[in-house]
């Protein structure tokens, strides 16, 4: 495949780039969720 | 029982998307034809094309949430929260969108960046995202920080418009010799059409996937605030501590 | 936090101005004072201020000439491309003025605690704005001539079209002046102000950049050709900033 550098890059690296995004949301639900869990053990979020 | 099925709920999303995002990875890399011109290169508009239409579509929802949150009868939190969750969505899809624009660009025209309206622009929407998000970090009460974002996001929306209007007249009005004439999307049919057409499909569910838990992330946030200041008043639990803003005059 | 009921009647930044035998001293908060009259009040306010405190003159004025002296070590000056890019040059360091002019315009509300006067009294919170953008076009059009002197003796800028000169740069600033002063009223409360307030103003402010740039590239052609649509843009532009700044400046005012 002709350019395929740039083509390997593009995909790579907006998969990477979106993959990325998504953990970093989900690990900072689950600190927070976790945070609220430890200051607040009687109720919990929905 | 209900945990794990609201568990299962929210995963239809992403899992969707994943799914989505897989077929279109096939049809791109595998049952396109490479483009008579552009050769394989082409094939990164398959992604291109989409996070462009995501990085509009979420800027439109930033902006629509923000209005709605400013109109005394609609004002609700979640409205604050959506935008903010939609901006942050919103500013990964305006980069990767000029990163994959410019990966594009070289291979097919020698150039990492042209002075193209539709490229300016996008340069410029993600300054407004960059800032519209560094003014939500800066501390303050909710109404506070919720109308201040507000007012911005709607600016920085109707700005939109005018600077690619102005970017075009400078572009074509002026007698300088154009090098260029970049054309983002070609006229493309049949296979080729689908699996733009599939990527633009994706993507958006991608977005709805992205949006959905970034909103959970927002509102888990907020409420965790409202209870920190709860107990930083020692207010009993059940103490109202806000009731939805009062509609204005 | 609400200010005592005795200085609802008179707060004392617009005693002056009430002790005018027509003032408003006496009104309950809920008659607002017209918009025009509220602009032309808090545009008197702020351009007092000013003349006192000469902050525009001392500071922000030498500041747009050591941008504009910067930016011509882009060019050598020996080439003829200076007075090319003569234009870009003076909008980009009247936009950096801008910012800080609009930063210390907001400052005034804050430091001088009228944040809370103002939001308590019967201006009119458009009319505020409209006073204060009022103020800000003043300081940046003498700013904006200072400049020009400059340009035209350093940068050997030559103007062919006097009227397109200063009416696009009388739309180009009365758009700058619009954000500066909502976006100044946005950031002005929050600590990071000085480095939030460029970042928010200035991609907002590209179409005012282009826009004075190639209206005033027009004005050094013996043809205008295309700068009457640049001016078109400007004013539109203006127009448009002018009336969501005085729609949103109300909500901005209101208490946290």
């Amino acid at each position: 495949m002709r350019d395929a550098g740039y083509i390997v890059a593009g995909y790579l690296l907006t998969g990477g780039a979106v993959a990325t995004y998504a953990s970093s949301v989900r690990l900072r639900l689950r600190r927070v969720l976790r945070r609220t869990r430890e200051s607040f053990p009687d109720g919990g979020t929905s | 029982m209900t945990m794990n099925t609201a568990r299962i709920r929210r995963a239809v999303l992403p899992a969707t998307a994943l799914l989505s995002l897989a077929v279109l990875g096939w049809l791109a890399l595998v049952v396109a034809p490479p483009d008579a011109v552009q050769g394989d290169a082409q094939r990164l508009m398959y992604l291109h094309v989409p996070v462009a239409w995501l990085a509009y579509l979420a800027y439109g929802v930033t902006a629509l949430a923000s209005l709605l949150y400013l109109l005394p009868r609609t004002r609700r939190r979640r409205w604050d929260l959506l935008a903010g969750a939609s901006a942050e969505v919103g500013v990964v899809f305006t980069a990767l969108t000029i990163l994959d624009g410019s990966l594009w660009a070289r291979p097919v025209w020698g150039i990492w960046w042209t002075w193209d309206a539709r490229l300016v622009t996008t340069a410029v929407l993600l300054f407004l995202y960059l800032g519209y998000l560094a003014l939500r970090r800066v501390p303050g009460t909710f109404e506070g920080r919720a109308r201040r974002s507000a007012v911005v996001a709607l600016i920085a929306f109707a700005d939109v418009p005018v600077v690619h209007l102005s970017v075009i007249w400078w572009r074509t009005l002026h007698q300088q010799p154009t090098v260029l004439n970049p054309e983002f999307d070609p006229q493309i049919h049949g296979v080729m059409a689908l699996t733009l057409l599939w990527g633009v499909v994706a993507f958006t569910v991608l977005y709805a996937a992205l949006l959905g838990q970034r909103y959970r992330l927002a509102s888990a946030e907020a409420e965790q605030d409202e209870r920190l200041l709860r107990l930083a008043l020692e207010l009993p639990a059940a103490t109202p501590l806000r009731t939805e803003p009062e509609p204005v005059r | 936090m609400a200010a005592p009921t005795g200085s609802l009647e008179a707060p004392p930044p617009l005693r002056e101005r009430a002790g005018r035998g027509r003032g408003p001293a006496g009104r309950r908060a809920d008659q607002r004072l017209s918009l025009l009259r509220s602009a032309a009040l808090i545009a008197a306010k702020d351009l007092r201020i000013e003349a006192r405190s000469r902050v525009a003159t001392s500071q922000v004025l030498p500041f747009g000439g050591i941008v504009l002296l910067l930016a011509a070590f882009a060019i050598d000056p020996g080439r003829a491309a200076l007075a090319g890019v003569a234009p870009g040059m003076f909008w980009t360091a009247v936009l950096l003025a801008a910012v800080l002019a609009a930063g210390r315009s907001a400052q005034l509300e804050v430091a001088g605690g009228t944040g809370d006067g103002l939001r308590l009294s019967w201006l009119d919170p458009g009319g505020v704005f409209l006073g204060k953008v009022a103020a800000i076009f003043v300081e940046l059009l003498l700013l904006e001539a200072a400049l020009l002197a400059v340009l035209i003796a350093v940068y050997g800028f030559r103007v062919s079209h006097p009227l397109l000169l200063l009416a696009s740069a009388v739309s180009a600033t009365a758009g700058i002046s619009s954000v500066g002063v909502l976006y100044g009223a946005v950031a002005a409360a929050l600590r990071t102000r000085e480095t939030l307030l460029p970042l928010l103003a200035l991609p907002v402010l590209t179409p005012e950049a282009l826009g004075g740039t190639q209206a005033w590239t027009a004005v050094q052609q013996a043809d205008p050709g295309d700068g009457l649509r640049w001016l078109q843009l400007l004013t539109l532009f203006a127009c448009v900033l002018l009336s969501a700044g005085i729609a949103a400046y109300g909500a901005l005012l209101e208490e946290e």
